[in-house]
């Protein structure tokens, strides 16, 4: 399953896109949806440039329906994101084909008296009208607040954070992580509880949209027939973002924190890996890849380097938080080698323990390696899709496990978990999702022996909505606590994870809907679960 | 002869294509990379098939796709609109998607619905293309709905609704005038969207009374997989008169994949059918629901 190397070859020799790309500005087609990412991001530039008619273009109505957002902060900067969409549901979000200025502001009061940056972003239709501005000079490990104009019009304030100096001590940073909002099942409540307890950072950990939609009738947008159906084209994945983005609760939580974000399978479509989607023949799904890649990175707080060549996006990497913590945001997607037998759920078999496959693909799984190696961060974290945990997902002595988690790649986990215990790194802690229920576990050598050294700690969280209301515990999470001594803990319902960490201590909270089917369901904590420093078992907090 | 059609409207376009200068200069601007000396540049708009006939019948599918080739030698996303003349209605305005840039080239399309509303005058409708300079002209022949012959199956292409609808399915594909169970995967049968939740409903509902004496219900079945382990098991056949709901045909333990259901002549503006359990318990599976005229 090789055929992929000219792919993985082209992403790990890319060359940052190009700065200035002001020829591509003058000469404009209807036709061409542009592929200049420095484009969107000159905004980190003050100046206006000279006078043009993308200068005075305003539009008519409020642009700023679909909320703001920062993200992938760093010590001085920090990514800010909004789109101009006055008709978020028609084509083109209501824009015409010009290239609009943006100005920003950045303020360390939320008033905006005391603005410390500000400038201007100049937001193009090949885009989707999106600004991402990389917004450097800030203070380290600060509170900001941000907002941007267009026209008469001025958009929701949104607050970021900075992320800490490098080698700064911080005594507390507050996280919380989601995935998995289907919107066809369930409301994002979940998101007004995030959203009330400003976090210094969120983990968005993928399948921010689904590529399908379902008519269950709990949303009033369910039936409409373009919210249903497969999204192939970038017109189909832009307005699904438009569609999901315009929920007014996920807007709050991108206003409250700044994110850090992967995608999983269905920003795409449902289990894809590499060159695999289902029966699709190669070359139509990296058509479709592109188009998922290029919507994706228009509407998410990315910065240029993530910005996607065709259907290539390096969107793999890491973010320091001071010398408390250090985040491997990983790819277990465009890499990775087929789902062994078929998929589904099987025994652990001759494809599944393969060392020659690779759920993250091996240049990554070194970079994962040597970065965790050479971290000076008390907590290791990984940001990522799916568990790494063995999950036997059947009673008694037979054992089967999904071939779309680490399960279906267990030489990579036994790579990974044993190059942690080879050499020596501390404090490991995976955050993930994908599963739509909580899983807490001790991640171990050897899962079948119970006395084997546990190395590292993975908190699960659920969906913030896929899966509808579930819950406290189903009976296949009854089967997962019993086959799985390695499981410390397990919840069906749908909700988030908060987490407070501290140089001794991390602890999880687990933050559970009654109901998400309802829009007026209720937010409260199921479960605290901690990590002390130095220990990597699980502990009842 | 279809085939002929299409690529001479190709090579009609691209001579406007290729005198625009190619909209594949911004790409590769961006992308730094050499021009190269091989053809020049472009974008090429078609659409098939080159016309269209359609009539006023609500569920059925009148498609057009829409489609871009990429036949310049760097990849580009580029962008089509479609607009119709008044009243037609088209579910999409516009196209955009990423063209590869491979030999041979790789043309990229999209399927477009068009919506004849109801009382729409017949003749001819003008469904237009366009991809930078680029114009496509599509002709939508409007025709009059045909009288229904004594053994027509009159749901066919009527208004289908139902109580929810999986996002793989189309609730039109019940009334689609397909029943064979082989092309179910293609989107010719109704599938509900809440897992092992019930009762479903799936309704036809016509803008006239019509008077009825049979309805046949089409569940789903394979030879290998018959309807007794996938099909609806419980369910009633159902006929609105006057407002209120007849039940025509209770049935439990079904395990057949066509169920007749004969009565005595009614006139009604719609008929549905109500699923209690389905032989799967997880899905109810219509592959086609259809109405005669009493014989």
């Amino acid at each position: 399953m090789f055929i992929g190397c000219r792919f993985r070859a082209q992403v790990m020799s890319r060359p940052a896109p190009p700065a200035a790309l002001t020829a591509a500005t003058r000469r404009r087609f209807l036709t061409v949806t542009g592929a200049a990412a420095a484009l969107a991001l000159s905004g980190a530039l003050p100046g206006t440039g000279p006078a043009s008619a993308a200068t005075t273009a305003r539009p008519a109505d409020d642009p700023f329906t679909l909320g703001v957002a920062s993200g992938d902060p760093l010590p001085d900067g920090v990514v800010l994101w909004t789109r101009l969409a006055p008709d978020p549901l028609a084509p083109f979000g209501g824009m015409d084909q010009r290239t609009y200025p943006v100005q920003w502001e950045v303020a360390t009061d939320e008033r905006f008296r005391h603005v410390v940056r500000r400038g201007t972003a100049r937001v193009a239709p090949e885009f989707s009208h999106t600004a991402h501005v990389d917004v450097r000079g800030l203070q380290p490990w600060r509170e900001y607040f941000y907002r941007f104009r267009s026209g008469g019009f001025i958009s929701p304030v949104g607050r970021t954070k900075t992320a800490p100096a490098p080698e700064q001590q911080v005594s507390r940073l507050s996280l919380a992580f989601a995935s998995c909002q289907a919107i066809f099942d369930g409301w994002f409540t979940a998101y007004r509880d995030l959203a009330a307890r400003h976090h210094d950072v969120v983990l968005f950990l993928g399948d921010y949209i689904y590529e399908f939609g379902n008519n269950k009738g709990i949303r009033p947008g369910d039936a409409d027939e373009h919210n249903a159906r497969q999204a192939v084209t970038l017109d189909d994945y832009r307005l699904r973002y438009s569609y999901y983005k315009l929920d007014p609760d996920l807007q709050a939580a991108h206003r409250s924190a700044p994110w850090i974000v992967v995608f999983d399978d269905h920003e795409v479509v449902d289990n894809w890996a590499d060159l695999n989607a289902g029966n699709t023949p190669t070359d139509q799904f990296l058509v479709r890849r592109a188009n998922a890649f290029r919507a994706y990175w228009e509407h998410m707080p990315l910065r240029a380097p993530q910005f996607p060549q065709g259907p290539d996006m390096q969107l793999y990497r890491r973010l320091r938080y001071g010398r408390l913590a250090e985040f491997s945001m990983l790819d277990t997607r465009q890499y990775r080698d087929d789902q062994a037998n078929g998929d589904g759920t099987k025994p652990p078999n001759d494809a599944s323990a393969d060392p020659a496959r690779s759920l993250l693909g091996f240049p990554q799984e070194r970079w994962l390696l040597d970065g965790l190696t050479e971290s000076r961060a008390r907590w290791n974290v990984l940001g990522h899709q799916t568990a790494i945990t063995l999950l036997d997902t059947v009673a008694g002595p037979d054992i089967a496990v999904p071939m779309d988690t680490w399960d279906g790649y267990s030489a990579s986990r036994d790579r990974l978990l044993g190059g942690i215990a080879d050499r020596g790194i501390q404090n490991v802690v995976s955050l993930a999702g994908d599963l739509h229920r909580s899983v807490v576990s001790d991640l171990a050598l050897d899962f079948h022996d119970p006395d084997s050294r546990v190395v590292a700690t993975e908190f699960v969280g659920t969906s913030i909505s896929s899966g509808e209301d579930g819950q406290d515990l189903d009976a296949g999470g009854q089967v997962l606590l019993d086959e799985n001594p390695h499981m410390r803990f397990g919840n069906f319902q749908r909700g988030y994870v908060s987490c407070e960490i501290t140089p001794d201590l991390w602890r999880s909270d687990f933050r559970v809907c009654d109901r998400v089917t309802v829009p007026d369901g209720t937010v409260g904590s199921r479960a605290v679960l901690a990590v002390e420093n130095g220990v990597a078992a699980v502990q009842q907090a | 002869m279809k085939k002929t059609l299409i690529t001479t409207v190709a090579v009609a376009v691209l001579a406007t294509a290729v005198a625009a200068g190619g909209p594949s200069d911004e790409a590769r601007a961006a992308t730094g990379q050499p021009r190269g000396n091989a053809a020049r540049p472009g974008v090429v708009l078609s659409a098939s098939p080159t016309s269209l006939v359609a009539n006023e019948l609500p569920c059925l599918p009148t498609t057009l796709a829409v489609t871009l080739t990429n036949i310049g030698p760097e990849p580009v996303f580029a962008d089509a609109t479609m607009a119709a003349e008044a009243p037609i209605v088209l579910t999409d305005t516009v196209f955009s998607t990423y063209l590869p840039a491979t030999d041979p080239d790789q043309p990229v399309s999209r399927d477009v619905g068009v919506r004849v509303p109801r009382g729409t005058a017949p003749g001819t409708y003008d469904i237009t293309l366009a991809s930078g300079r680029q114009r496509v002209v599509v002709p939508l022949t409007v025709e009059g709905v045909p009288e229904p012959g004594p053994e027509t199956n009159l749901a066919y292409g009527q208004q289908a609704t139902a109580s929810s609808t999986h996002g793989n399915f189309r609730v039109c594909g019940a009334v689609d005038g397909d029943s064979d169970y082989r092309n179910w995967s293609t989107r010719t049968g109704w599938n509900d969207a809440t897992r092992g939740t019930f009762p479903d409903w799936l309704a036809v509902t016509w803008p006239e009374p019509v008077e009825l004496g049979r309805i046949e219900t089409v569940t789903y079945g394979t030879p290998t997989r018959p309807a007794a382990l996938q099909g609806v098991k419980d369910f009633d056949v159902q006929v609105r008169s006057g407002g209120e709901w007849l039940t025509v045909g209770t049935y439990r333990d079904n395990t057949l994949d066509r169920i007749v259901t004969t009565f005595d002549p009614i006139t009604t503006d719609s008929i549905r059918v109500v699923v209690h359990a389905s032989n799967s318990g997880d899905y109810s599976r219509i592959l086609e629901i259809e109405a005669f005229a009493p014989r």
